[in-house]
């Protein structure tokens, strides 16, 4: 339970860090964090419960987004602001970016070894890596964006008699 | 010293004068913008002049004031 | 006396595609999607009875206005390389529903757009120590301990600043966050250097986490489910490129270091 309540804790940090980087208003701060711990500790638990490999991962990744989709929904007529203010800062916690640079990594050793044993040591490093990178991303955009479209009414008029 | 402590070395001094340059731009930045507010006198020499009309006054448009005739039957 | 009339403005093609252009340009280089900048153009154009259609490309947009008495004006912008900015992208957004609702006039509408776009942002010491607060973070989501996360954030600070000074003085993008990533791994290495933290891998893995293009990522899926992907494509190779920047970096450095992550 500790665990848990710290993963929530610091991913709601990270969240709100990094959403300030691209300047959303003010009092988005607090939702953009209150979205993120739900998300990423939802896939803390699911992770916990199911084991950490990559397919499990994929789906706990899946299931956060859509949960972090629908509450940034949810949230978005509430504060007057587009569901993407709280979107995209409370899905950043969850990127795999060491996935992508081990791609990038494997992929550029690649290139300076030689030895058919070291080249398939580190292409199988380069497509595990390569592969659950794209797929854990294209899980989260789809899971995350997908409450848009289906509440496509609710998501594009959030900003009417909104901020000036 | 090994390579890599030189490397530490040098990479965090750059760093580290980076950010001294930024905040001592900063306060440079902060006390110019300071100085450039315009306080407010009570008593001062001014240049200032306003101009209003009041109903009846008429333009001086020309030397003479050929221009000023409304008269138009003569 | 002379009495002067106040005047009426006529919104005809010409100036109708004038104000879109720009509004457009401003809001998808703000980091809008596809979906809803096109969304907010044609509601903004049927409220004044006229008809638009958007090519838009990562670079420029095309934006043909037609009326009703068969006029058609085409106007291109180009968009302009700015970073995300969502309180311009909500104010823009709401101000196309005021426009929809008739509570502001078109002419009221370009000088607001002048005013939403020069807005001033968040203070840049703000913005460091809250980006250099949410690496650390990071750090401790992936099992680091007390001591890599205070690297990290020192690490952090490094590396924006260093990425900082090099925007400003109109470096590419690509050497700026190569350099940046090199700095911020360099100075995390000080836990494996001076054996301070428990979890020194951690630290220097986490370092470079910041520089992922995360919002270009996501909005070229977006654009994708949305059926745009020439501009899905755009985003997507540019957050490639960024990723592949930040890699260069991180490798760079740690073999400048001598250490060995994974």
């Amino acid at each position: 339970m500790n665990e848990l309540f710290q993963d929530a804790f610091f991913s709601s940090i990270a969240a709100i860090g990094f959403a300030s980087a691209s300047n959303p208003p003010k009092r988005s701060y607090i939702y953009c964090g209150i979205i993120a711990a739900a998300g990423h500790s939802c896939r803390y638990a699911i992770l916990q419960s199911s084991g950490t490999d990559n397919h499990n991962l994929i789906i706990a990744t899946a299931i956060a987004a859509l949960l972090i989709g629908v509450l940034a929904v949810i949230a978005a007529p509430l504060a007057k602001v587009p569901a993407e203010t709280y979107l995209y800062p409370s899905l950043l916690p969850m990127i795999p970016g060491m996935y992508a640079y081990r791609m990038f990594g494997a992929l550029a050793k690649l290139l300076s070894i030689s030895g058919e044993a070291s080249f398939n040591h580190y292409y199988y490093i380069f497509a595990s890596q390569g592969l659950t990178f794209f797929a854990i991303l294209t899980v989260m955009a789809i899971g995350s964006t997908a409450p848009i479209f289906i509440f496509k009414r609710i998501s594009f008029q959030a900003t009417r008699h909104g901020l000036q | 010293m090994t390579t890599s402590l030189t490397i530490w070395i040098m990479v965090s001094s750059i760093a580290a004068l980076n950010l001294i340059a930024w905040i001592i731009s900063t306060i440079i930045k902060r006390k110019h913008h300071q100085s450039t507010i315009h306080h407010k006198h009570l008593i001062g020499m001014t240049h200032e002049w306003e101009e209003f009309y009041v109903p009846g006054d008429t333009f001086k448009t020309s030397e003479y004031g050929y221009e000023d005739d409304d008269f138009d039957d003569l | 006396m002379k009495m002067t009339t106040s005047t009426t403005y006529k919104y005809d093609c010409q100036s109708m595609a004038k104000f879109l252009s720009a509004y457009a340009g401003i809001l998808f280089s703000s980091g809008s999607t596809c979906i809803r900048l096109e969304k907010n153009v044609t509601r903004i154009a049927e409220t004044f009875n006229m008809h638009s259609v958007l090519s838009i490309f990562p670079r420029h947009i095309h934006l043909t206005v037609s009326d009703s008495g068969g006029e058609v004006t085409t106007a291109v912008v180009n968009i302009a390389t700015k970073p995300v900015n969502f309180t311009i992208i909500t104010r823009l957004s709401s101000l196309s529903w005021d426009i929809a609702d008739h509570r502001i006039s078109l002419h009221d509408a370009e000088d607001k757009i002048s005013e939403i776009s020069s807005r001033p942002q968040i203070g840049i010491w703000s913005k460091t120590a809250l980006i250099a607060a949410a690496n650390a973070s990071f750090c401790r989501l992936f099992q680091g301990d007390a001591t890599a996360m205070l690297t990290v954030f020192i690490a952090t600070v490094g590396g924006l600043v260093i990425r900082q000074t090099l925007s400003s003085r109109n470096f590419d993008f690509r050497v700026a966050t190569i350099l940046s990533a090199f700095t911020a791994v360099v100075i995390a290495s000080a836990d494996h250097i001076f054996s301070l933290s428990t979890t020194p891998d951690t630290a220097i893995a986490t370092s470079v986490l910041y520089l992922i293009p995360g919002i270009p990522l996501i909005n070229s899926f977006c654009d994708m489910l949305d059926g745009r992907y020439i501009c899905a494509f755009g985003r997507l190779m540019h957050a490639i490129v960024l990723t592949a920047c930040m890699s260069i970096g991180l490798y760079l450095g740690i073999s400048a270091m001598r250490i060995s992550i994974f």
